[in-house]
């Protein structure tokens, strides 16, 4: 293999390759990324056996053939050299990398052990703008957790459902759901889980790519195609590995009415609940007293260590008094990961879920009895 | 040879000829699940592995396999669903013990089941010994045998428990079979819905389809006859087609008021098994279970103690014991007995008459489906005077109250009036069976 290419091409490259997450494995080549060449591109892959992904840039090849290097070494190798162009060869094992004055010699692995990156196997594809959907991802992607429920909830679900893609996580005490809105209409509704590391993968790519991305579905096995901005070729294909099974069929736990509605400043709400937690002690569980008349809503802390924390804040309110009590985290959680100033937050008793909701974004959280 | 001993021998020669590390990745988690003629298939984890296995060893499987299957040709690849991982409980920390969780998650969305009720955490003892024995023969041969399968009891012993684990049970033994579970309150806003639509035809085709219908809490039909009629519809489908059955209700049939007859005879034609309250013995032992499942010890003074004072409701068991967990998780120490009974002030405290009297109004108002008003008033109504005359035989029996002084609470009543009807119903007692189902569960009610 000989070529010659940008280096900060090969640069951006190298990073998004490394996006992967390094899972424990028994298998060294997992560390590596494949270099090849394909006809006018370079092409690097990387995988760790439940996700992978490709990618390619432009570049001038002289000669064909392919080499395994480890890939987070490459990627700092790379992003120390201050050349423009970056001039690659392979020969024994052996990658060569010349610029004007520095020859380096890094020591490749076998190709051949190299994992074999399921290919894009249905034509069926949905576009979605990838700046639509990001924040959404980021705001649901840390809510999965192992320690709690089935399987089937330890990841991200995807419903791609008329015109509408909705993105919903859950960990069994809190929910969130945000809905993007799709170019076209389908004629045909998807579903499915993607586990949450490879979500988080996922949101590590897209912050660097601003373009619209493509959907394509198989049985078991989810791709998402970036493509050039410059020409018809991908930039990248990321896939991943699906959770079998159902997500719940969360539709009937959200709130359809309530009894108490309460317009929170976020800001405002939001400092109050950094001192109550303080005093919330190990449960972490903090007080709310809404006062419909006054439009009150009094919060307060109590800790067998520290002592009492009471504070008020004013605001509008709806319906009728209640008392109820949350676990700080989850509801900061929950008001931090709003974009406007003014949440809706409605209430309908103290052992039924709250939900905290915005036009393509809610978010439900189960009180403490 | 089987499947098994065929693919261990294959593993066991590319084990020669591969790395351990290459081995583990590629081999794990594989196995044959189909022989046939020409072709063999083989079950892998994912899509990575299929693809090596595919590209890399299919000639070398090939080869192996032919010793043992001369025919095989072809070997195929099937991604299988990954085994359920071992939850990892480290991580829950700082989770207050009255979180509370979106409970509807866990349920099941084919059969409206919540896979957390299992027979493994069902506690058998002679209070529900019938039931669960009905419940197992049920198990064995669905159709079969006791259809409808008829369990009733008081409010917290279990029979929601019964009935999903029940469900659970029959997805697991029998997997091609089309299992729901419905609590009747749905139910009845289904038809509701169903008839608003015009669309109660699909709706009752749709249940014409299950084989196995759990319906908990059937109670709820009483007084409510389009939806019985439809019920009663539904019902005989399944009935005729020899599917399962399974009710619940906090009483007998025929303790339902305004159940249509036709209803109730059905109801009565296959099984029915009460729930009784638990003894004392098994009380300790539902507690000592309960308390294993939470990782706390408690000494036997305190499990006598809740075991003594909690005798009506499994679910309030199960709640004294959450306020003792949570204490000691906070306090990082058992409550010695002053604390549990202070700590326990709230579910446990001695019943005081005043209250039993509302109770004992309330609970034959609500049974009858009468109003507390009507029930006190002077009305001489059939459906007025029966309840009337219960609710004396009650306040003197439970209460010890003198005859002139209930006299005085039924708006100035000759005391002869209420001896009267104390004893018609002492005398009832003794020839109707009815009348003794239905204070028994009367009385469940008033001390649940």
């Amino acid at each position: 293999m000989k070529l010659k290419i940008l280096k900060e091409l090969l640069l951006e490259g190298l990073e998004i390759i490394n996006k992967i997450s390094i899972k424990k494995s028994v298998l060294p080549i997992l560390k590596n990324c494949l270099i090849e060449t394909e006809k006018n591109f370079l092409k690097i892959s990387a995988t760790n056996l439940e996700s992978g992904i490709m990618w390619w840039g432009l570049s001038k090849i002289e000669k064909e053939g392919k080499i395994c290097v480890d890939a987070k070494f490459f990627l700092d190798v790379v992003s120390s050299i201050k050349e423009k162009i970056i001039e690659l060869e392979s020969e024994n094992n052996i990658l060569k990398v010349n610029n004007k004055n520095v020859f380096l010699k890094i020591k490749g692995n076998n190709v051949d052990e190299f994992p074999i990156i399921p290919k894009i196997s249905s034509k069926e594809k949905i576009s979605v703008n990838s700046k639509d959907l990001l924040p959404f991802l980021e705001k649901i992607i840390n809510i999965p957790s192992p320690s709690f429920g089935r399987p089937e909830i330890f990841g991200v679900c995807f419903l791609f459902e008329n015109d509408n893609l909705k993105v919903v996580a859950t960990d069994n005490i809190r929910l969130a759901e945000g809905t993007v809105k799709l170019f076209q209409k389908l004629e045909k509704n998807f579903s499915f889980i993607l586990p949450q590391d490879s979500a988080k993968e996922i949101v590590g790519i897209l912050k660097d790519v601003k373009d619209d991305i493509n959907f394509y579905f198989s049985p078991n096995q989810i791709f998402i195609e970036i493509l050039s901005t410059d020409f018809p070729h991908p930039k990248i294909i990321y896939t991943s590995k699906l959770i079998e099974g159902d997500f719940p069929n969360y539709q009937e736990i959200i709130p359809k009415e309530y009894k108490t509605k309460v317009i929170i400043k976020k800001e405002e709400f939001l400092s109050q609940i950094k001192i109550a937690k303080l005093f919330a002690g190990k449960t972490n569980e903090i007080k709310l007293k809404i006062n419909s008349k006054e439009g009150k809503i009094e919060i307060s802390g109590e800790s067998l260590d520290y002592g009492e924390f009471k504070s008020e804040i004013f605001s509008r309110v709806e319906g009728e008094d209640i008392s109820i009590s949350f676990n700080y985290r989850f509801l900061m959680d929950g008001i931090s990961s709003f974009d406007n100033d003014e949440i809706e937050f409605c209430l309908t008793d103290v052992d039924k879920p709250a939900i905290l909701n915005s036009k393509d974004y809610f978010y439900i959280l189960m009180p403490i009895k | 040879m089987n499947k098994e001993e065929i693919w261990q021998s294959v593993l066991a020669q590319i084990q020669l000829t591969t790395s351990p590390a290459n081995f583990t990745t590629w081999f794990k988690n594989t196995k044959i699940i189909d022989i046939e003629k020409e072709k063999v298939v083989i079950s892998v984890p994912n899509s990575f592995v299929k693809e090596w296995l595919q590209q890399k060893y299919t000639k070398t499987i090939l080869k192996i396999l032919k010793n043992f299957l001369p025919n095989i040709k072809d070997i195929f690849y099937q991604i299988e669903k990954e085994s359920i991982k071992i939850v990892d409980n480290k991580k829950i920390e700082n989770i207050a013990f009255g979180q509370l969780f979106l409970q509807d998650l866990e349920i099941d969305k084919k059969t409206n089941l919540n896979k957390k009720y299992t027979f493994s955490n069902f506690i058998v003892g002679s209070f529900n010994e019938l039931a669960y024995a009905g419940a197992m023969a049920v198990l064995k041969n669905p159709g079969q045998v006791y259809n409808p399968f008829f369990v009733y009891g008081g409010v917290g012993l279990g029979k929601t428990h019964l009935l999903q684990a029940m469900g659970n049970e029959m997805v697991k033994d029998f997997p091609q079979k089309k299992i729901r579970y419905i609590s009747c309150e749905k139910f009845v806003s289904d038809i509701i819905a169903a008839i608003r639509n015009h669309q109660i035809e699909t709706l009752k085709s749709v249940y014409k389809n299950f084989d196995v219908l759990l319906i908990d809490d059937i109670q709820f039909l009483a007084g409510k006859e389009k939806t019985q009629e439809e019920f009663f519809y539904i019902f005989n489908n399944l009935y005729e087609s020899n599917k399962q059955i399974v009710i619940s209700s906090d009483r007998p049939p025929k303790a339902i008021p305004t159940l249509t007859e036709r209803l109730r005879s059905r109801f009565e034609g296959g099984m029915i098994a009460d729930i009784s309250i638990p003894d004392f013995e098994t009380r300790l032992v539902i507690l000592k279970s309960k308390s294993e499942e939470r990782g706390i010890t408690l000494p036997e003074e305190i499990l006598n103690y809740i075991a003594q004072n909690i005798k009506k409701n499994i679910r309030e068991l199960e709640g004294a014991l959450n306020i003792l967990v949570t204490y000691h998780q906070l306090n990082k120490k058992i409550p010695d007995i002053t604390t549990t009974k202070r700590l326990l002030k709230n579910i446990i405290s001695p019943q005081n008459k005043i209250s039993i009297f509302k109770k004992i109004i309330k609970s034959v108002a609500e049974f009858y489906e009468i109003s507390e008003e009507e029930l006190l008033s002077n009305s001489r109504k059939s459906e007025y005077v029966k309840p009337r005359q219960i609710v004396m035989y009650l306040l003197r029996e439970e209460l010890k109250m003198s005859f002139p002084f209930i006299g005085r609470k039924f708006g100035g009543k000759d005391h002869t009036t209420v001896i009267h009807a104390y004893n018609k119903v002492v005398n009832e007692l003794k020839n109707n069976e009815n009348i003794v189902e239905e204070i028994k569960e009367i009385k469940e009610r008033i001390f649940s």
